[in-house]
């Protein structure tokens, strides 16, 4: 089912939560309320807001993420519950077990993935996209020439080209617009994908390409690298219509991307629904090595059909 | 993807729970609490109602209902499309009320 993304930004609210509803109160009176049950994502991003503690366990127990900003309106941190999956132990397990070469074939999936969806962001038969398509071709098991650095590094070079022949594009954390609207982008597909790993019964921490020591969400950033894609697509757009600010209307538009159509393998349906598929084919993997890891696909508007 | 509104249901449910005996009080508390957990808000007096994104997850609460009945009295429960239910016509005095509307997918505060 599709669940509810709900942003806390404008109003410095109270959040409690009363008969397995979130309320939203300010000054004591409520002004919104969500059932837990619905709540996929809530986003705090408002320095006065307060919760109350039974607040942010009950949404834990229903599977939402809670994602704090800073005062730079940056996602900084958030609230994941821990695993309770019926099956945790024998994930965990399957986590920790999985060998070098199946870690590899995933990770060339990955990149196989994100190379041809950053391809897919620029001009059609322009060179660069020729090359990016070429590079995706000849990904090896585990990447180890690097095709994803290469790629990058032409994609970003031309990601903004088409729109003004001079500009060049530099893609970093603290860069000017519209890295803030990219920055944005990744971290809520971060917690969106975070939140589909917790809800598969795997632990984030446990990655297959990357291993930093002080990284709680690994797998998280693993498999969210097909899907970034996505965000520049939006964030492109938002860009040429002369959107630079993180305003609301920006931020529902980068949000907004995660209820589109997508399909893996047969089924279509939402992203935020379709994470979950993706996440049970990454589980196959695990346990198979024949099986194919499958990539959420964006649908053409032609075979959008609707569903929950 | 856009949620339509011919797929967004409202499950309503209305009730009629006897209160004469402490057994029964209690009985007719628990299947109010039930409602308010499942995440129902009253409408009117023993009349609540809950917004579902699909036919798939108002049968999921309607199901749920049905787990809960409580022994006596009667419970009537049925849901409608989110065009039917906001063609629903609400009086306070003479005075037109507009229905309540869908909950969007992506809301601020």
């Amino acid at each position: 089912m599709i669940k509810q993304i709900v942003e806390i930004s404008e109003t410095p609210a109270h959040l409690r939560v009363r008969h397995e509803q979130l309320e939203i109160t300010v000054k004591g009176k409520v002004i919104g309320r969500i059932p837990c049950e619905d709540l996929g994502v809530l986003i705090v991003d408002n320095q006065q807001a307060t919760f109350s503690h039974y607040a942010l366990v009950r949404l834990g127990a229903y599977g939402t993420v809670v994602v704090l900003c800073d005062d730079a309106h940056h996602p900084s941190s958030m609230v994941l519950p821990l695993p309770n999956h019926s099956q945790v132990v024998t994930r965990l397990k399957l986590q920790i077990d999985v060998s070098a070469p199946t870690k590899k074939r995933i990770w060339k999936q990955i990149v196989i993935s994100k190379i041809s969806g950053q391809a897919e962001n620029l001009q059609a038969d322009s060179a660069p996209r020729k090359r990016l398509v070429e590079l995706a071709r000849t990904v090896r098991t585990g990447d180890p020439q690097n095709h994803e650095a290469q790629a990058a590094k032409i994609y970003w070079q031309s990601w903004l080209h088409d729109l003004r022949e001079q500009e060049e594009f530099r893609r970093s954390r603290y860069g000017d617009a519209p890295n803030n609207l990219l920055n944005y982008g990744y971290a809520i597909y971060r917690a969106a994908i975070a939140r589909a790993i917790v809800a598969a019964g795997l632990h984030p921490s446990i990655g297959v390409k990357h291993i930093h020591r002080s990284n709680v969400f690994c797998l998280a950033d693993d498999l969210v690298e097909p899907l970034r894609p996505i965000v520049d697509q939006v964030v492109r757009e938002l860009y040429s219509s002369g959107h630079v600010e993180l305003d609301r209307y920006a931020k529902s538009m980068i949000l907004e991307s995660l209820t589109q159509a997508f399909s893996v393998s047969h089924g279509k349906g939402p992203l935020l629904v379709q994470l979950n598929r993706y996440l049970a084919s990454f589980v196959r993997c695990l346990e198979d090595p024949r099986a194919e890891l499958e990539i959420p696909q964006q649908c053409t508007s032609s075979d959008i059909e609707i569903c929950g | 993807m856009h949620i339509v509104g011919y797929r967004n249901m409202w499950v309503i449910v209305m009730f009629d729970l006897p209160t004469d005996t402490p057994k029964a009080r209690r009985d007719y508390t628990e299947f109010r609490k039930f409602l308010l957990n499942d995440g129902f808000v009253m409408m009117q007096y023993s009349v609540y109602s809950r917004h579902c994104p699909s036919q798939e997850n108002a049968d999921v609460h309607t199901r749920r209902i049905e787990r809960h009945i409580p022994p006596d009295g009667e419970v009537r429960v049925f849901s409608i499309t989110d065009k039917q239910f906001e063609r629903m016509r609400i009086f306070w005095g003479k005075v037109r009320q507009p229905p309540e509307s869908a909950p969007k997918q992506l809301q601020f505060f």
